[in-house]
């Protein structure tokens, strides 16, 4: 029994030799549930943790907290360990079983190792990685720890995190069963050319029959924001993805599906122009969806709970629309729903939470006619809101309308009163309604509509200029952001010391450090395309300047 | 010199950690081991001094603070409960925040009728600022909080159209008890508190709705207003004795014989209604050391988990004890009616003691969970001191913390 390690390393090392002229995939098992590859690991993590945002993340409590998990602090250690080693080619290989998940490492060094010093650092980490045997043979040399083995040759090792179950397994590895033969990292490796990193997840075995798509209501709910995303997950057969970090974050993810699969709600693919950035937006989100045929088919997806509230809400708009027929009017809303987030322009309480506004903007192709059913039913629920004034101690508000380049927005506020100390909770709101190039705008605040009927009067004539996009798609502008959540700094620690129990001064390190985190994101976008038989996800975070 | 028998005189046995354990479990929610053994040495008086914060230093009233004004103004009721367990559990002046519930208790007021946590701050504060003071000015200041006019309808009331909700509610629950009132004297109370009014969240009299006339109330006549109404109620022999008995309930658990009741009711009169006296001779009496009211008192939930966080010196999220608390059968800022909560046994049934299984648990399984409750175990020599702050019982050791979590669940730990 005791002679087992070194036999399995042995046997291990033989057959491997010639697999140490190749890339790390090919010292990896296929059956790796998850494989990534570095083109230089340790590059790669100096050029992040150089930037501020990796620096503002490395100095917060949460991450301090965070590495007092026994699991995360071994992670870190391992990492100070091996970092020295990894300046080549690195590829780490994951496998999940009963028995806990296996890694497999293959790196090149570029030097000398010296491997029984290595075999020692690791050691000391943890018992885990007690070391039982050594040996050596031609170029090869071997060291068990604990449950695996690390192999070195040249300027090259091999971390092995669990032992083969047959010495053909091993023997088979460089010929078909590695990760560097599969075809799908090959698919991998041809598209994700240049990246300084790149893995592969699959999916399919890595589920092993598990959903993520469960409960009707949130599977509506999520094909309606996410167009089936975890849906796809489910049917996918594996992911794969590639990144690069120089000044920016740019990271692709592709998940490929066993099937051609219709995307759901969504406008085809549209092909458009991307809205322009109005001042101080904070964020942004494009839902690349069908509203009519969503509201169409809502009976198949919709479970009956939900039914009912559906049926409601639509008897309850009727009744706003002075009995027009609501479904006519979502029949008519041709696709592509906007969600624009902006900073507010003018504050007058910074005791109060400060929200930033919300406007939502919705391409129709509603009547004249249609349109005014439309601002008859928002000044209906202005006056619903106001016969309740009473009942919830408040102002009530007063309706109005402001002129934009010739598009009449209808908008409400809450009247003035400067004898109630109520008025504060209000948040500044001045719901406000406008068509404006048949783009319907409904908003949270007055100054915001302005500003999307000039840009969307502007993008009418600026129309199949500029470059084209198409899917779903989120920006956030990380300064503004930070901004705002800045004003909201004392709700933040109020409910950091309500919900976590700390006192002023953690409290105060702990949000302050989220909002040096927040501002330190310059940019960040993401799209979300379905393509027949795949789906991807593009992310491109632009973080504040490199520390000197 | 009083008799020796008087159940109020000052109690002359030994005061070992027994007593002390007994004092602070009763009089500020829990006995952390390190204010137990330093009350233990330094003795009764001192230590209710210093309870009392009147050991030579001016004592500054605690408040709830910006933060719960804040909370207040978002209407989140879990946030505000939550921010009032916290201060309670962390504060200096653990015997104010006492007083402060007792008054909630007593002086009964709900947010589902005020519908207004601003109010209902404002409210509590008054309660923590004066509870240990006097009981006339408490009353006052109570009869004219917002939240008081809109709970019991003060605010309506005309002399036309005399509102008795308030007038019956100061006599019956505030003041005389039941059955020392006549309805005749409701009637006429009620007419001298028309007028009455609030704007703009305060207190201010509408004199064209002031009735001016004569009123007959527990047989004296006079052009009274609300203020002479609270006074004459105060003066009665039976206000004094409605006290003693809701303060022998609260801090003993149960009620003692008759003549001891009277006792407190002559130290409530003597020390004219000022409750820092009150409390200074009750808390060092012959009566509150008896051994009839040692360990038999079961706490309110508030209690219970405040006494769990004060003997830990543990931290704990505000908003998940507010939602334990109530899941527990108590709501704070929001009684179950006029006359406040329920007492005793009724704290206790087959949910509530499953709910205070859970906190316990949350407690002491918290250190590696998202709560991040933090504590620390004292180390083996003073653990059996330890365990009888916590349990008044022997426990030799509490090396285990799945042990604590035993210990703390037993109905033994649910008693103060």
């Amino acid at each position: 029994m005791r002679l087992a390690p070194l036999c399995f390393l042995l046997a291990f090392a033989i057959p491997s030799i010639s697999a140490f002229g190749q890339s790390p995939s090919h010292r990896t098992p296929s059956d790796c549930h998850i494989y990534l590859e570095f083109a230089d690991a340790k590059r790669l993590v100096e050029r992040i943790e150089s930037t501020l945002f990796a620096k503002a993340i490395l100095a917060h409590p949460a991450y301090a907290d965070a590495l007092s998990e026994p699991g995360l602090s071994l992670a870190k250690n391992i990492w100070g360990v091996l970092a020295p080693y990894l300046k080549g080619e690195t590829g780490v290989g994951l496998r999940f079983s009963a028995t806990g998940p296996a890694v497999f490492l293959s790196a090149k060094h570029g030097g000398a190792i010296d491997l029984e010093e290595l075999a020692q650092q690791i050691s000391s980490l943890s018992k885990d990685f007690e070391i039982t045997k050594r040996g050596k043979k031609k170029r090869i040399t071997w060291i068990t720890l604990g449950k695996g083995g690390i192999i070195g040759a040249d300027d090259r090792f091999l971390y092995w995190g669990e032992r083969p179950s047959s010495l053909r397994e091993v023997g088979r590895l460089e010929k078909k069963n590695s990760m560097g033969e599969s075809p799908r990292f090959r698919l991998m490796k041809k598209t994700s050319k240049k990246a300084d990193f790149m893995f592969l997840v699959n999916t399919s075995e890595l589920l092993d029959g598990e959903s993520f798509a469960e409960g009707k209501l949130k599977e509506a709910l999520e094909i309606l924001l996410f167009q089936g995303f975890l849906e796809d997950v489910d049917a996918s057969v594996f992911a794969f993805g590639y990144g690069s970090w120089t000044d920016q974050l740019k990271l692709h993810v592709r998940l490929m599906n066993r099937e051609k699969r219709a995307s759901k709600w969504n406008t085809s693919n549209r092909i458009r122009t991307p809205a322009k950035s109005i001042d101080g937006e904070m964020a942004r989100l494009y839902f690349d969806r069908d509203l009519a045929q969503f509201w169409q088919q809502r009976s198949e997806i919709i479970p009956e709970a939900g039914k009912a509230g559906l049926a409601g809400f639509s008897q309850t708009i009727n009744i706003f629309l002075a009995g027009f027929p609501f479904d006519q009017l979502m029949a008519r809303t041709k696709g592509g729903l906007e969600i624009v987030v902006a900073n507010r322009e003018a504050i007058e309480q910074p005791s109060e939470t400060i929200l930033p506004s919300f406007a939502m903007v919705v391409d129709t192709s509603f009547s004249d006619d249609e349109q005014q059913r439309f601002q008859v039913a928002f000044q209906t629920a202005i006056g619903v809101v106001n016969a309740d004034a009473e009942q919830t101690r408040r102002q009530p508000m007063l309706q109005g309308s402001r002129m934009v380049q010739g598009v009449n927005i209808l908008t409400a506020h809450f009247l003035d009163d400067p004898q109630t100390k109520r008025k504060k909770i209000e948040y500044n709101f001045t719901p406000s309604l406008a068509f404006a190039n048949h783009k319907l705008i409904l908003s949270s605040d007055l100054s915001l509509a302005s500003k999307l009927v000039q840009r969307c009067l502007t993008e009418s004539k600026k129309e199949n200029n500029g470059k084209k996009v198409r899917g779903d798609s989120i920006e956030l502008a990380g300064p503004v952001v930070g901004k705002m959540l800045a004003l909201n700094r004392i709700y933040f620690l109020d409910q950091r010391i309500l919900d976590a129990g700390e006192d002023e001064v953690e409290a105060a390190q702990f949000v302050d450090g989220l909002l040096r985190i927040v501002k330190t994101l310059k940019r960040v976008s993401m799209r979300h395309i379905v393509l027949e038989g795949s789906t991807v996800w593009e992310l491109n975070a632009q973080t504040a300047e490199i520390a000197k | 010199m009083r008799s020796e028998k008087n159940s109020m005189s000052t109690y002359s046995g030994a005061f070992r950690l027994e007593e002390a354990r007994h004092l602070l479990c009763r009089g500020e929610f829990a006995a952390p081991m390190n204010r137990t053994i330093d009350f233990q040495s330094q003795g009764l008086k001192a230590s209710v001094e210093q309870m009392l914060g009147s050991s030579g230093k001016t004592v500054r009233a605690p408040s709830l603070g910006p933060r719960a004004h804040r909370v207040a103004l978002r209407n989140d009721l879990t946030s505000l409960q939550g921010t009032f367990l916290l201060q309670a559990a962390r504060t200096t002046h653990p015997l104010s925040f006492k007083m402060a519930l007792f008054w909630h208790d007593h002086f009964a007021c709900g947010n589902r009728k005020v519908n207004d946590l601003v109010a209902m701050n404002n409210q509590m504060n008054l309660f923590l600022e004066l509870g240990l003071g006097s009981f006339q000015h408490l009353l006052a200041k109570v009869a004219r909080d917002p939240a008081m006019l809109v709970f019991l309808d003060g605010a309506k009331s005309s002399k036309e159209k005399p509102n008795e909700n308030f007038a019956r509610e100061v006599m019956e629950l505030f003041t005389l008890g039941e059955g020392h009132y006549s309805e005749n004297d409701v009637k006429e109370a009620a007419r001298a508190f028309a007028g009455w009014r609030l704007a703009q969240g305060s207190f201010y009299l509408d004199k064209q709705a002031q009735d001016t006339g004569n009123k007959r109330i527990l047989g004296k006549v006079g052009n009274f207003d609300g203020d002479d109404v609270l006074e004459i109620l105060v003066k009665q022999k039976s206000c004094s004795q409605y006290l003693a008995r809701k303060l022998c309930f609260y801090f003993l658990g149960s009620l003692p014989k008759d003549n001891e009741i009277d006792d407190l009711a002559r130290v409530i009169r003597q020390e004219n209604f000022c409750f820092r006296e009150i409390l200074k001779r009750f808390l060092s009496s012959r009566l509150f050391f008896d051994d009839r009211f040692r360990v038999g008192r079961i706490k309110s939930p508030v209690e219970f988990v405040l006494g769990v966080l004060r003997s830990l010196e543990a931290r704990f999220s505000g908003t998940q004890l507010a939602r334990l608390c109530d899941k527990m059968g108590q709501s704070i800022f929001d009684p179950p009616g006029v006359d406040g909560w329920p007492e005793g046994r009724s704290w206790i049934n087959s949910t509530t003691i499953v709910a205070r299984h859970r906190f316990v648990h949350q407690v002491v399984a918290g250190a590696t969970g998202p709560l991040k409750c933090r504590f620390a175990l004292p180390s083996g020599k003073t653990q059996p001191t330890f365990a009888f702050c916590l349990l008044g019982a022997e426990v030799s050791s509490l090396e285990e913390t799945n042990l604590l979590e035993t210990i703390l669940s037993q109905p033994q730990a649910q008693l103060g």
